[in-house]
């Protein structure tokens, strides 16, 4: 919840959907929102943007995937007291991090996301310390940070987290092949760079469905299903912020503000 | 007008380990740093009774272990405490061999006749007023300190797995362990013990003991941080300790 009045007595007096029911509406919310991918994003699939554009969407974009995820992940974990699905959660941060980190336990290679982005960086051509040392767009920076704060404050449940994760899995499963095929086909950006959206696209189908079931058993009551659909509703809003920058950065004249070099 | 810590220089990192190792030995004034006094002398009923304290209100380990983990900017400490998570809250999450500590907790309780139904119950009930003022100072010292102070921390329980005569100590205990339950009619003693081994200096806790030293070593490293990490340290201390807060 941000600055909204509570819920009252006539909203909290409806019954609660059943659980099936609940994650349906929370699907038919996504379509009624965004319907459509960020305007970005759309170029990128549609093959309108030049090389230097996507450049600058991996440079703008690598402190979500190094700093923003991360944390905004952790944070719901830290809050999360039912074991099965903080099990889950854990997971998931290990895939954020990288799989890597448990090498010595199972063997596992893949590195963190953040590095597998610097990666499909570097098949764009673009040096690591271009895309580490970008001020980023100021935009993206509050959206990134919007994400933080709302994961680890009061602002987001636990249960509201697990809706927000919900709502960027669905976001980037409905996205991302699109964006990857692109990337091959029309850029032709070699596939061993791609490998980030390959894992990305695998983490989220592995955690989608423990999602849904955990938001059907856990929102059992009518405030529990208001609070989690806003915060669905807010991380769909986060995540098409973040790509409002680079597109205003390629299509006006100006580009956006910057965060300073501080 | 007494010194800040501002004004004097920090110890190295030996001296404060030393430091903190001084005081752990004064604080116990001689009694043992290690674990698992209670061993014997309990009937199932106890131990089952003792179990049911430990549940009520719910289990605290993801929550000052996560909190440790999120406040840690430094990308490969952070990691490794996220690998700490993992031991912790169930190698199994990623196809690994040992069980996350809560159900190790739950396994321990299990063979003392507690069923995991009356444990979901147990979690959803008010802490007991003592654990929620300790815990509560437990979960802001490691969601509020400076990273290095919050890990730092550690250096109480785990660290002091890394002190000579843990590992015999802990062989000890499990031993007696094995032999106390088994004399109690416990089934399956192997479930029942898990928990202690975990916590024994031969599983995951020397790892994580010698992760918390390395962290005190590299990070602790002003004045500023020694004093507070030291005020961490005697506070641990105090809320392990029976009786006396």
């Amino acid at each position: 919840m941000g600055s909204q009045l509570p819920y009252g007595p006539k909203e909290l007096a409806a019954a609660p959907l059943q659980g099936a029911a609940f994650t349906a509406f929370l699907k038919r919310e996504k379509q009624r929102k965004y319907a459509e991918p960020a305007p970005f994003l759309e170029s990128l699939i549609k093959g309108d943007l030049s090389m230097d554009e996507i450049r600058m969407w991996v440079k703008d974009f690598y402190p979500y995937w190094d700093e923003g995820l991360v944390y905004a992940t952790g944070a719901i974990y830290v809050k999360t007291n039912d074991e099965p699905l903080r099990t889950h959660m854990l997971r998931r941060m290990v895939d954020v991090e990288g799989e890597e980190i448990v090498n010595d336990l199972v063997g596992w290679t893949t590195p963190a996301y953040e590095e597998l982005w610097l990666r499909f960086g570097e098949g764009l051509g673009l040096d690591r310390a271009e895309v580490t040392g970008f001020q980023q767009f100021t935009r993206t920076y509050m959206s990134m940070h919007t994400l933080m704060t709302y994961s680890r404050f009061w602002d987001w449940t636990w249960l509201d987290g697990i809706a927000t994760w919900y709502a960027a899995d669905l976001q980037w499963q409905e996205h991302y092949p699109k964006v990857m095929k692109a990337l091959k086909g029309t850029y032709g950006v070699a596939d061993d760079a791609l490998e980030f959206f390959r894992v990305l696209l695998e983490d989220v189908e592995s955690h989608i469905t423990w999602e849904e079931e955990g938001l059907a058993y856990w929102a059992c009551t009518t405030e529990r299903q208001l609070t989690a659909a806003r915060a669905f509703r807010e991380r769909l809003d986060i995540e098409d912020q973040l790509f409002v920058a680079v597109e205003t950065a390629r299509t006006a004249e100006r580009l956006p503000f910057q965060t300073p070099a501080i | 007008m007494a010194s800040t810590s501002k004004d004097r220089q920090p110890l190295s990192a030996g001296e404060f380990i030393e430091l903190m190792e001084q005081t752990r030995a004064e604080f116990l004034e001689g009694k043992s740093p290690f674990r698992g006094d209670n061993i014997t002398g309990r009937s199932v009923e106890q131990i089952a009774d003792s179990k049911r304290q430990f549940h009520t209100g719910g289990d605290p380990n993801h929550r000052f272990e996560g909190e440790r983990y999120l406040n840690t900017p430094d990308k490969e400490i952070r990691r490794k405490q996220l690998r700490k998570l993992v031991d912790e809250g169930g190698q199994d999450t990623v196809g690994g061999p040992m069980a996350s500590h809560p159900a190790l907790a739950r396994w321990h309780s299990n063979e003392f006749g507690i069923s995991n139904e009356e444990i979901d119950q147990l979690e959803t009930e008010d802490a007991d007023p003592e654990t929620l003022v300790k815990e509560g100072w437990w979960f802001d010292v490691n969601r509020s300190s400076p990273w290095p102070v919050a890990i730092a921390s550690c250096m109480v329980g785990e660290g002091s797995k890394r002190l000579p005569g843990s590992v015999e100590h802990y062989e000890n205990v499990i031993a007696i362990a094995r032999t106390e339950f088994a004399k109690l009619g416990i089934k399956n003693v192997d479930r029942a013990v898990q928990l202690l081994i975990e916590h024994a200096p031969f599983g995951a806790d020397m790892e994580h003991a010698m992760f918390g030293e390395e962290v005190v070593r590299v990070a602790v490293t002003t004045s500023e941080l020694q004093d507070e990490a030291l005020k961490a340290f005697i506070l641990t201390m105090q809320r392990n300790a029976r009786g006396r807060i």
